[in-house]
C-alpha cells in the first residue's frame, strides 16, 4: 500500500483547526436551536431545516433503532434494515442521547469523523496530484467551504458518501503515482474494494459511477505502461480482479430468471372487480416502436446496440423517477426530457454536462429558492461562482506542464460525473448536494492550476528582469 | 505502517460490518429469485413465446399479474415467492397451445403500492418495461416494444 501521507505538521494543525472549527459550530447550532434564535430556520436539535429536510427521516429512523436495541437487544437491532449512517447514528444517539439530546450534536463524532476524513483525503489527494502544499490549500478551501460545511453538521449521508468517494478516488490515484508490490497491491485492492462496498451500501444507484471511476484509472494505467514503457504487473491486479468482479455484478443484477404464465390457469386469484388492499398508483401504457426489429440479437453488433438502448432507457427511468420524487420542488430543469434511445441520450449529453458543472446558471442565483430562500440561492449563487474560476483554473491544472495523469484521472471523474448528474437528476437542488465530491477533486486541480499560473508568472517576472539586468550589462560590456 | 493507516482500516472494517446489517437507500440490488412450483411448466404443455419484463420503477415488485381479460380474476402470482428487484428483468413465458388476445396486468410493490393495466393486446411484444414518470402526477408507464 502508498504509504499514505498523513501528515505533515502543517497538514495536522489544519486538520485540528478544522476540527474545533466543526465541534464550535456543531455547538453553536445546537445552543442556538435550544435559545430558538431563529425557530424558522434551525429547529431546537440543531437541524437547519430548509436545506437538510431529510435529516429528519434519519433522525426519526436512528430513533426508532434506539427503541429496538433498548428493547428487543442488539441482535434485533443488527436485523433491522436501515441504511448505514443511520445504524451508526442509532448507536451514538444510544449512548450520548440522554444527554445532548437525539440531534446533531449527538451524531457529532461520526460527522467529525466524516468531515475530517474528506479533508484528510484532499490533503493525500492533492500530495498525490501535486505537493504538499497544494493539498494543504486545497484541503483549506474544502473545510471552509461553507455549504459543505453546513451539510456535514446534519444528520445526512452526504458526508459519510463523499469521504468514501474521496477514499476510492485516492486508490485508484494511487494506481497512477505509485509502484506496488504484492504485498501493497493486496492491501490497495482490499481497502478499494471495502470502499467501493460501503459506498454502494451508502448510494448504490452510483454503480455506474464507480465502475466508470475504475475504467479511467484502469484505462490510465494502462497509458502510464506505454508512457514509461514497462510492465506495472502488481498494479494491474487489483484493477483488472475489480472491473471484472463490476461487470459481472451489474451484468448479474440485470438477470431475473424465467417465470411461466399458464393459460388457462388454475387458480382464480383475487377479484378484479373487488375491494383492493393497497394504493393504486395511476398507470398508463406506451407502444413503443419496435427498435430492435433490424437488429440480430445473435450476433455481437446486435447485442451491444441492444444493450446501449437498455441502458439508455434505464437512464432514462432513473431520470422519471427523480423527476416524480421532485415533482413539487421549485428548481426542476429539463423535466420534460425523455431517453427513449441512445441516440436520444447522446444529443442531451452537452446539456447534461452544462447542468451538471455549472448549474444553478447565473440567472437565477437572485431568485428565492422555494425551500432556501433567497439566502440559500444568493449563497449557492456565489459558490458556483467561485467554482466557474476554480473550473478554468483546472483546466490549467491539466493542460499545462508538468502533465500528471494523475490530474487528467481527477479531471476525468469531474467531467464523467457530473455528467452523469445532469443526465440522470432533473433537478438542480439535488444536482447541487449530490455534485460535492465532484467539487472536491475540481478545488484539488483548481489548487493545482493556480500554482501552475503563479509559477508561470513568477517565470516570467524572473525573465523579463534577467532580459533587463542582461540589457542594462550589454553597454557596460561593450563600453569596457 | 502508521498509525493512521491501522486507524483507517479499522474504521472502514466497522463501517463494513455494520454494513452488512444494514440495507442499501433501495431496497435491494441483486435479483432475488426463489423456485415456483406452480410456475414450472408440465411435460404436457407447451412452452410458448413471451415478453422480458423490465422493472425500472424504482422499487421491488412482489407480485406480477397476468390474466386474460375476460377473467374475473387476477389468478396466480408469476413471481410466487420472488421479488423482482428494480433494474432487474424476469423473462416470462406463456405455457399454453393458444394464448388470448388481451391481457390484463397488474404489479404490487412491497410497500403496499400497485399499478393495473386492462386489455393489453401483447402480440408480437417481446419487453414490457416499467417506469415511474410524471404525467401531473407520479404515474407507472409500461412501455411495449
Amino acid at each position: 500500500m502508498a504509504r499514505l501521507p498523513f501528515f505533515s505538521s502543517a497538514g495536522r494543525r489544519l486538520l485540528l483547526a478544522a476540527a474545533l472549527l466543526h465541534i464550535t459550530l456543531a455547538l453553536g447550532l445546537f445552543w442556538a436551536g435550544r435559545m430558538q434564535l431563529a425557530p424558522g430556520s434551525i429547529d431546537r436539535d440543531g437541524i437547519v431545516t430548509s436545506f437538510a429536510f431529510d435529516s429528519y427521516e434519519y433522525q426519526h429512523n436512528s430513533m426508532r433503532l434506539v427503541e429496538v436495541y433498548r428493547q428487543r437487544g442488539i441482535a434485533a437491532w443488527a436485523r433491522e434494515p436501515e441504511l448505514v449512517h443511520v445504524k451508526v447514528i442509532s448507536i451514538l444517539f444510544a449512548l450520548l442521547g440522554p444527554l445532548f439530546g437525539y440531534g446533531p450534536l449527538t451524531a457529532e463524532p461520526f460527522n467529525l469523523l466524516c468531515y475530517l476524513s474528506v479533508i484528510g483525503l484532499t490533503l493525500a489527494l492533492g500530495k498525490e496530484i501535486g505537493n504538499a502544499r497544494i493539498g494543504q490549500l486545497a484541503a483549506g478551501v474544502v473545510a471552509l467551504w461553507p455549504s459543505l460545511l453546513l451539510h456535514s453538521l446534519q444528520l445526512l449521508k452526504d458526508p459519510l458518501f463523499i469521504a468514501l468517494a474521496l477514499a476510492l478516488v485516492f486508490c485508484v490515484t494511487s494506481w497512477l503515482t505509485k509502484t506496488y508490490s504484492a504485498r501493497r497491491a493486496i492491501i490497495t485492492g482490499a481497502i478499494t474494494l471495502c470502499a467501493i462496498l460501503l459506498l454502494l451500501f451508502v448510494r448504490s444507484p452510483f454503480s455506474i459511477a464507480i465502475l466508470g471511476v475504475l475504467l479511467f484509472g484502469f484505462a490510465l494505467l494502462v497509458l502510464r505502461q506505454l508512457v514509461e514503457r514497462r510492465p506495472l504487473y502488481w498494479n494491474m491486479v487489483g484493477p483488472l480482479f475489480l472491473i471484472f468482479a463490476g461487470v459481472l455484478l451489474l451484468t448479474l443484477q440485470t438477470t431475473g430468471g424465467q417465470r411461466f404464465k399458464h393459460y388457462p390457469s388454475n387458480e382464480a386469484g383475487e377479484a378484479k372487480a373487488g375491494p383492493n388492499r393497497g394504493i393504486q398508483v395511476p398507470a398508463t401504457a406506451s407502444y413503443l416502436p419496435r427498435t430492435n426489429v433490424d437488429r440480430s440479437p445473435a450476433t455481437y453488433t446486435g447485442r451491444l446496440s441492444d444493450r446501449s438502448h437498455r441502458m439508455a432507457l434505464r437512464i432514462g427511468s432513473v431520470r422519471s423517477r427523480f423527476s416524480a420524487n421532485y415533482s413539487k420542488s421549485g428548481s426542476n430543469i429539463d423535466t420534460d426530457v425523455r431517453f427513449r434511445d441512445l441516440n436520444g441520450l447522446l444529443s442531451y449529453l452537452p446539456r447534461a454536462f452544462a447542468i451538471g458543472c455549472c448549474a444553478p446558471f447565473p440567472a437565477t442565483w437572485l431568485v428565492a429558492g422555494q425551500r432556501v430562500g433567497s439566502p440559500g440561492k444568493l449563497l449557492s449563487g456565489a459558490e458556483t461562482l467561485v467554482m466557474y474560476v476554480i473550473g478554468l483554473l483546472a483546466l490549467f491544472a491539466v493542460v499545462r506542464p508538468p502533465h500528471r495523469l494523475s490530474a487528467l484521472l481527477l479531471l476525468s471523474i469531474t467531467i464523467f460525473g457530473v455528467t452523469l448528474l445532469g443526465l440522470v437528476v432533473p433537478n438542480v437542488g439535488a444536482v447541487y448536494r449530490l455534485r460535492y465530491m465532484f467539487w472536491v477533486l475540481l478545488i484539488i486541480l483548481g489548487v493545482k492550476g493556480l500554482e501552475v499560473i503563479s509559477g508561470s508568472v513568477r517565470h516570467w517576472f524572473y525573465s523579463r528582469r534577467t532580459q533587463m539586468v542582461s540589457a542594462a550589462d550589454e553597454p557596460v560590456v561593450q563600453e569596457n | 505502517m502508521n498509525k493512521v493507516f491501522k486507524t483507517t482500516v479499522v474504521t472502514l472494517a466497522c463501517l463494513l460490518a455494520i454494513s452488512c446489517s444494514s440495507r442499501t437507500d433501495r431496497d435491494g440490488t441483486t435479483g432475488r429469485e426463489s423456485s415456483s412450483a406452480q410456475g414450472t411448466p408440465t411435460a404436457s404443455s407447451t412452452v410458448g413465446p413471451g415478453f422480458d419484463l423490465v422493472n425500472f420503477t424504482g422499487s421491488n415488485i412482489q407480485a406480477v399479474y397476468l390474466s386474460p381479460g375476460d377473467s374475473t380474476g387476477w389468478e396466480e402470482n408469476i413471481l410466487g415467492t420472488g421479488i423482482l428487484d428494480d433494474g432487474a428483468t424476469v423473462d416470462i413465458r406463456f405455457v399454453s397451445n393458444e394464448t388470448p388476445a388481451l391481457w390484463d396486468l397488474k404489479v404490487v410493490a412491497p410497500t403496499g403500492y400497485y399499478a393495473e393495466w386492462k386489455g393489453l393486446d401483447l402480440r408480437g411484444v417481446s419487453r414490457v418495461t416499467l417506469a415511474i414518470t410524471l404525467i401531473d402526477e407520479p404515474t407507472v408507464v409500461a412501455e411495449f416494444e
